[in-house]
């Protein structure tokens, strides 16, 4: 309720702002000097600039260039809605979007009229912007990976694998694709090397000599602590770093998924 | 300063420099200029880890694209606002430059208002900076803006306070249009995060 109040609030004060602007401008015309200026310099070519400085835009065209503005942000919306199109709407948002950049760069922030060194400022932080974005999406193979609803959907039909089969495989391939999405793996390898945590290869089982002088042995109860409890027992040499937010993440048998993925990492 | 010099400054108020341009100029754009490099790196982290998200809420469940699309038509009024008062004050209309800044400062507002209402709106619906990937660069990327705006929104207000005291006469312009190439770019930086945040990443695809 109090959402709607404050949207309400919000909407009207828009309303308000603009219609206001809007019935000033037209009743007195504002402070916007169109009449004045139109009674002061008759239509023809602009033969009165000095100092060899491009024409400046009128009043006029930063209200044309509003209107585009708003109307281009519609048709964005209205695209938007046009379902069957889907994907084939990524180049036209983008093309969209970039003009009206455009627009407000060139005409809103004078680049059209202005050195070109500004442009060059501009236009060079751009360049190298897009490039990082460009590069770190490349990186991350983000133009490649299958998109997120066949991941989600691929988890789903691993999980009712596993409520038919319910067998040791599906859990162990249930726990690695876990600790694969959930970082795990950042820290703890299952390949021997040590980076940030412990790494889980030959895990299960081994003696743990923790940070209190004890030793203890690494069975299910431990390694499910060391999920839920990660600072409970912690092994020397390693700092107590893993977030503690694990147990609201996962299922019971999220944690038994990966236990048996970690239990699958010592060889027999 | 003689009287003649005066009137001379305030035709050309760009003050002698080897480049023949305003100083101040040639700092702000060089800000912007930056300011595009770190808004890309935030957009970069955003696309980065759109879809490794695991667990919801997901951008497309809860992203309201009507609202936002209001509150994206606010800024880019607030721009036209922005260019009108740099108008009225290079005419020498002091009123009138008031007036429209401080119309461009109550739109910034109102799109403050509006971001306001979408954080609580996320975080109530279960939404975090920490909750998932989405959560974390969506909130560190809008949040940034939203910063920025809150700095343009500050900007403009103390110009107005300013031209209340001192006036802000034709001579003053470049400190108007300062803040508006500030303001213009926190404008476009939206019409980006708009585009690729929410049209693109509201997509069910």
């Amino acid at each position: 309720m109090i959402e709607l109040a404050i949207l309400t609030v919000l909407f009207i004060a828009t309303v308000l702002v603009l219609g206001g602007l809007a019935y000033g401008v037209l009743r007195h015309d504002l402070s916007l000097g169109i009449r004045r200026a139109q009674a002061a310099a008759p239509p023809g070519p602009e033969g009165e600039l000095s100092h060899g400085e491009r024409a400046h835009p009128t009043v006029m065209t930063y209200i044309q260039v509003a209107v585009v503005l708003a109307v281009v942000t519609l048709a964005e919306v209205g695209i938007f809605y046009a379902d069957p199109l889907r994907e084939a709407l990524i180049p036209i948002f983008l093309v969209l979007s970039a003009a009206k950049f455009g627009l407000v760069a060139m005409f809103y922030m004078h680049l059209r009229f202005d050195s070109r060194l500004f442009s060059g400022f501009f236009v060079g932080g751009l360049l190298i912007a897009v490039s990082i974005i460009v590069a770190l999406m490349a990186l991350f193979q983000v133009f490649v990976r299958e998109p997120r609803s066949e991941t989600v959907a691929a988890v789903a039909v691993e999980e009712e694998e596993q409520v038919e089969v319910g067998s040791e495989p599906a859990a162990i391939e249930r726990g690695r694709q876990l600790a694969q999405q959930n970082a795990c793996l950042g820290c703890h390898t299952t390949t021997g090397e040590v980076i940030i945590g412990p790494t889980w290869k030959e895990l299960f089982g081994s003696e743990r000599m923790l940070d209190s002088g004890e030793t203890i042995t690494a069975d299910e109860a431990y390694l499910r602590e060391s999920i839920l409890n990660p600072n409970a027992k912690v092994v020397q040499g390693f700092n107590p770093i893993m977030p503690t937010t694990f147990g609201n993440l996962f299922s019971a048998e999220d944690i038994d998924a990966i236990v048996a993925y970690i239990k699958s990492l010592k060889e027999e | 300063m003689d009287h003649a010099s005066v009137s001379e400054a305030a035709e050309h108020p760009v003050e002698e420099t080897t480049t023949g341009l305003s100083h101040l100029k040639v700092v702000i754009w060089a800000f912007l200029g930056s300011e595009c490099m770190f808004f890309g790196s935030l957009i970069a982290t955003y696309l980065v880890y759109q879809d490794r998200n695991v667990i919801g809420p997901f951008p497309e469940e809860i992203l309201d694209i009507p609202t936002t699309s209001v509150s994206t038509f606010v800024l880019l009024m607030s721009s036209l606002m922005m260019v009108l008062a740099l108008a009225a004050i290079q005419r020498g209309d002091q009123r009138g430059g008031r007036i429209w800044l401080v119309a461009t400062a109550l739109l910034g507002s109102t799109f403050l208002g509006f971001q306001v209402f979408e954080f609580t709106e996320f975080v109530r619906e279960g939404l975090t900076l920490s909750r998932n990937l989405f959560g974390s660069t969506f909130f560190t990327l809008t949040g940034f803006h939203g910063g920025h705006v809150t700095v343009g929104v500050i900007w403009l207000l103390s110009l107005v306070g300013y031209s209340l005291r001192h006036g802000l006469t034709q001579k003053d312009s470049l400190k108007v249009e300062i803040a508006g190439l500030y303001w213009h770019f926190v404008d476009v930086v939206w019409i980006v995060i708009f585009t690729v945040v929410y049209l693109i990443g509201g997509l069910e695809i």
